[in-house]
């Protein structure tokens, strides 16, 4: 559940999707 | 192709979602139309996805993602998606404003058409649930 309520709040909920995602990929190995 | 974890990136959809951000806003109103309701909230839109998802939805189309051969290499394929991601946060601050997410709208492959705002909705949400994706996998692979 998220609480959005502006377009500011949309561009920092993207980067930190972002940020989430990389820095969980990049512990994995790459197979 | 790669096989694993990293096939998990979010797919080649994502890369056309930030194009909806950056075309003239005319042609994206000749290209989908107007809006017939408001927008979604995050949960409602979530929902609705997830609903999609047990009905048997799938990708399709140019929506299917893409084999990966190995020698891609993770880190490529991670840089590509920040880049994309970045991309898509930044046209959404500088060229949108609050009411204009809620104006106009675009074609999704399991929702229909759905408002600017719903699509920066559903690709967080999408980010984070091929995130549980691996996790999973990674779950599942490990010894007993």
């Amino acid at each position: 559940m998220k609480d959005i309520r502006n377009i500011h709040e949309i561009a920092e909920q993207l980067k930190e999707a972002e940020t989430t995602f990389k820095n969980f990929g990049s512990l994995l190995p790459n197979q | 192709m790669v096989t694993g974890a990293t096939n998990k990136t979010p797919h080649n959809c994502c890369k056309k979602y930030p194009t909806c951000f950056v075309l003239p806003k005319f042609i994206l109103r000749w290209y989908a139309g107007k809006p017939n309701r408001p927008s979604r909230s995050y949960d409602e839109l979530v929902n609705k996805y997830k609903l999609k998802l047990e009905q048997g939805g799938k990708a399709s189309g140019p929506y299917i993602p893409k084999q990966i051969l190995p020698e891609y290499g993770k880190e490529k394929l991670l840089n590509q998606f920040s880049i994309i991601m970045n991309k898509l946060a930044t046209s959404v601050k500088k060229n949108w404003s609050d009411e204009q997410l809620d104006q106009y709208i675009a074609p999704h492959p399991l929702l229909g058409k759905i408002t600017l705002r719903e699509l920066c909705y559903f690709t967080i949400h999408h980010t984070y649930h091929h995130l549980s994706s691996i996790e999973a996998m990674i779950k599942d692979s490990a010894p007993a």
